[in-house]
């Protein structure tokens, strides 16, 4: 018997083309196999996670929030009606029931969301509702004070801060002998978890009070519950306190820091030796919002209104003169947004509430006869205490001539005081005292411009500057009705607000003005598409200007402002939407949706707003949604001269599966490309472009996808493999339709990553790449290997193939002729893969075929549950006709 | 009172958009025949499946 030289077993599908011209060797289909470079090795099966479905319906999004600082994970899925659930247990156990519980609810129109993780902060982005933000599971409070009076521009209180948040139980914070306590969180929260260092023994009760918005002060918390009280003692055991979620809560600045701030008022004084090891708070999924980044920000400009004169005088914003200011007159300033908070730097200029000098034997009046008379002193402190030309001074002198005299200051220098003529007597050498009481001007009003007129939002304490005696915040009740005007014919617009005193300042003071402003999110937009994390920053996209990318602060990503935020515009002008934004090695990509045939492809290098450069990838290409896009580094391409290591993304598209490096894109699918050619019947179904995905699978070194292919399809029915070593294609067919895919962290077991899959419309998420069967059903797993004459008849006289051996099973061999996709009955081969002799590791057969035709298909098919087949190679003894006619 | 002050710059937070250093990356833009697109990693190559010669050619 002749010998037939064995191929090792590799190749690509190739569905693009016709059967018989695929080239000779190629493969027609590779279903439900793996390639092993060389062999084909069928995949593995799938497991369900949970028992019982919910409700047949489709996860379109699964997610693992798995935190960086702890131990902590949570998996979600997105269900098709919007909701949110999270997995009762973490994989890879399996839930007895149903896969968990809503942590968000419904929200019709939900696309497939974004997902992303910064500060181990869970953001979440679906197209149907704000962005929203969890923070896990008991979560580190960013500060803690004890003491103070809580109001912006605090200078009390002890921080505790780092004694509660280091994980170490032997540093505490005492909260002893206090009945104010303050605590920030990055997150509003709705409780806050306190671990005792030594409990509190007084008999005290708490109440919780956060920041509200509609009154820009404290407001007390409802359905308070604190479970820290024992036997009518609060913070006498560890426990939370906990509270319903306000609806018109908002971050404030308090110690110096910005954030969700809580205050806390026990009903006595706490035992002396109290405190806190420590604080963590919980809350659920939340909208996000807009946190002031806690840089202060310059107003405009302002005016002064004589009321005197009837007339304004326009200042900059950091030197308002404000000297003589009498009753009647105003100070206006303008804010490019509206305030929380006005800071009033008086400098080194104070209004000036009193002046006295006592001398020491060194006080000498002089009587100017017919011109002014004058005070004199040899310390030369007359201008450093305070005294001003235009004062009404007292001068005491016991047992001297000038006794009581009440005067007007004419002139002052360091060492004369001169005053009116007539009212001195000539006496040298005096310890007299030299005094002027001035006023406590009072904050008269505080108005905000609201559209048609000014509207009063003085509050109980909203001057903490004691009448300009030093520098401090006014803080208005809020007026969120406030509204931008051209005040005054300034020339443009912003928001304007006015203070008057109800007395006269004194005559040389200055003032600088700084505003803390009220960022509302909802200007940015109400409904959230996509989010992504990259250096540092978080990256927002909305419904409202959808082109647009909004840029946290560094660190933070609820801070949408001040210098360090920015907004990027992706593509060249067109308002499609950014559905995906991912990092892409040092950079970031930014997908938009295709419509009207274009879409874009975005990149962006560098890492804060001066530094951000834009380059357009394409402004054609675009993608389908936001779980159509994989990015991978150190994947190995090479071409016929050379090979490279590159960080590469794959997305879907109407027009294809496309890679960029990040310089330029490129077509993969050509080998599939039938699926995006509008002429085949199997294209890509308009209409559902949100049900189909593409994500990486670790576990088989592949991209995988999932596509809604034909006319009448509704979920996922075509899911091609790339295979990322050599670029092949394989399909799997699933018995369970999957819509998404997920890379998940183990919590137990050997093996650290997992699959899973989210069901396409039976309300399953599947553990993939385990077992033998999908669930049940068996894996029909075949090769269609195309021999071509290349139009000569060929003989097929006998084939030869190896596989691993396994414990049982066959591997069916079925031929069809030039190009038919039915297979010939006969011959037909049944051939074992149980080893000849017990401990092969592979099994080999060769059997006498005797075909003829210039096409063959070689189908080499295992289709039983609970089995595996792993092909390695084959042979052929493949001879030309003598006649070839 | 300078040029800036009397034009101050109030757009918005919201409105802002961050100007961009345009970034000249080189690029290299080629139109490839689509079944060669996959050279990205390496041509493929096809088993390499020998068919014995007819007996009338030898």
């Amino acid at each position: 018997m002749s010998i037939i030289p064995i191929v090792p077993l590799q190749g690509s599908t190739i569905t693009s083309k016709e059967k018989i011209s695929i080239s000779h060797g190629g493969f027609s289909m590779i279903q439900n196999y793996d390639p092993r470079f060389p062999g084909f090795e069928q995949r593995k099966g799938c497991a369900k996670h949970h028992t019982v479905a919910d409700a047949s319906l489709e996860t379109m999004t699964l997610w693992q929030f798995n935190k960086g600082s702890k131990t902590e994970r949570h998996l979600y899925r997105q269900l098709v009606d919007g909701s949110v659930q999270e997995a009762t247990d973490n994989p890879p156990t399996v839930t007895t029931g149903a896969y968990g519980s809503d942590v968000l609810a419904a929200a019709s129109g939900a696309l497939p969301a974004a997902w992303s993780n910064m500060n181990d902060l869970a953001i979440f982005s679906d197209g149907a509702r704000q962005h929203q933000i969890y923070g896990g599971t008991d979560r580190k409070v960013g500060a803690f004070f004890v003491g103070g009076i809580g109001t912006i521009g605090e200078s009390d209180g002890v921080d505790g801060t780092r004694n509660v948040t280091d994980d170490d139980a032997s540093t505490t914070a005492t909260v002893g002998s206090n009945t104010l306590l303050f605590a920030m969180t990055d997150l509003p929260a709705t409780s806050l978890k306190f671990t005792l260092g030594v409990a509190n023994t007084t008999t005290a009760t708490v109440t919780v009070s956060y920041w509200d918005k509609t009154t820009n002060t404290w407001a007390a918390v409802s359905g308070l519950a604190d479970g820290t009280l024992a036997s009518g003692k609060t913070l006498a055991q560890d426990g939370s306190m906990s509270w319903t979620a306000p609806t018109n809560e908002r971050s404030t600045y308090l110690f110096g820091q910005s954030g969700f701030w809580y205050k806390i008022v026990v009903s006595a004084s706490l035992s002396a030796t109290a405190s806190v090891s420590a604080l963590a708070f919980n809350a659920p999924f939340q909208a996000i919002q807009n946190v002031f980044d806690g840089v202060l920000v310059d107003a405009i400009e302002a005016k002064i209104w004589n009321s005197t004169q009837l007339r304004y005088y326009q200042y900059a914003a950091g030197f308002v003169d404000v000297s003589n200011l009498t009753a009647g007159d105003y100070v206006y300033f303008s804010s490019i947004e509206p305030l929380m908070a006005a800071y009033i730097d008086i400098g080194a200029t104070p209004h000036i509430k009193k002046a006295t000098v006592t001398g020491s034997s060194n006080i000498t009046f002089v009587d100017g006869g017919t011109s002014y008379d004058s005070i004199q002193t040899t310390d030369g402190n007359f201008l450093t205490a305070g005294f001003e030309e235009g004062q009404t001074i007292v001068v005491t002198d016991s047992g001297g001539s000038n006794d009581t005299k009440t005067g007007k200051i004419v002139r002052v220098t360091s060492n004369t005081i001169t005053v009116q003529t007539g009212l001195l007597v000539a006496q040298a050498n005096r310890s007299a005292t030299i005094t002027y009481t001035g006023t406590t001007p009072i904050l008269n009003a505080f108005d905000g411009w609201t559209g048609s007129g000014w509207t009063d939002c003085m509050g109980a304490s909203t001057d903490n500057t004691g009448g300009l005696i030093q520098s401090g915040y006014m803080i208005p009740d809020t007026i969120l009705s406030v509204q931008p005007t051209d005040f005054d014919q300034s020339g443009y617009h912003a928001f304007w607000y006015r203070f008057k005193f109800g007395h006269t300042i004194s005559r040389k003071v200055s003032i600088g003005i700084q505003i803390i402003p009220f960022y509302d999110i909802d200007d940015l937009g109400k409904v959230g598409i996509s989010n992504n994390t990259f250096k540092n920053r978080e990256f927002y996209t909305f419904t409202a200007y959808p082109e647009y990318i909004y840029v946290s602060a560094s660190g933070n990503p609820l801070m949408l402002n001040g210098a360090d935020y920015a907004i990027l515009e992706a593509g060249t002008g067109r308002n499609n939407r950014v559905r995906v934004v991912k990092s892409f090695h040092n950079e970031l990509i930014a997908w938009q949706e295709e419509k009207g045939g274009e879409g874009g492809v975005t990149l962006w290098e560098g890492f804060s707003p001066e530094t951000f450069g834009k380059l357009i990838l394409t402004p054609q290409i675009g993608i389908l949604n936001a779980k159509s896009v994989a990015v991978l580094d150190g994947i190995l391409t090479s071409t016929e001269t050379d090979s490279k290591i590159k960080t590469l993304a794959f997305w879907l598209s109407h027009y294809g599966v496309f890679i960029t490096d990040g310089r330029v894109v490129s077509l993969a699918s050509g080998d599939i490309q039938n699926y995006f050619d509008p002429k085949k019947s199997e294209y890509i179904r308009a209409g559902y472009e949100d049900k189909m995905w593409l994500t990486y699978d670790s576990a088989r070194y592949a991209i995988r996808m999932g596509l809604v292919s034909g006319s009448s399809a509704t979920v996922p029915n075509i899911f091609p493999v790339f295979h990322l070593t050599d670029g092949s294609w394989t399909f799997d067919n699933l018995a369970q339709g999957l819509s998404c895919l997920a890379e998940v962290e183990a919590a137990s077991g050997a093996v650290y990553s997992l699959q899973y899959g989210g069901g396409s419309s039976d309300g399953f998420v599947y553990r993939l790449n385990t077992g033998l069967n999908d669930v049940d059903t068996a894996i029909n797993a075949y090769i269609d290997h195309e021999l071509d004459g290349g139009g000569n008849y060929l003989q097929l006289r006998d084939t030869v193939i190896r596989c691993k051996s396994q414990a049982a099973g066959n591997i069916a061999q079925s031929f069809a002729l030039v190009g038919n996709s039915t297979f010939e009955t006969s011959p037909t081969a049944t051939l074992s893969m149980v080893a000849e002799t017990s401990g092969d590791p592979y099994r080999r057969h060769r059997w006498r075929t005797n075909l003829r035709s210039n096409h063959f298909t070689v189908r080499y098919s295992h289709n039983t549950a609970s089995e595996s087949s792993y092909l390695l190679d084959v042979g052929y003894r493949l001879k030309q006709e003598d006649n070839n006619r | 009172m300078t040029e800036e002050v009397k034009k101050p710059d109030t757009r918005r937070w919201f409105e802002k958009v961050t100007p961009c250093k345009n970034l000249n990356l080189e690029r290299e833009v080629k139109f490839v025949d689509l079944s060669e697109i996959n050279k990205a990693w390496g041509k493929k190559k096809n088993m390499d499946i020998p068919i014995e010669k007819a007996d009338d050619e030898e």
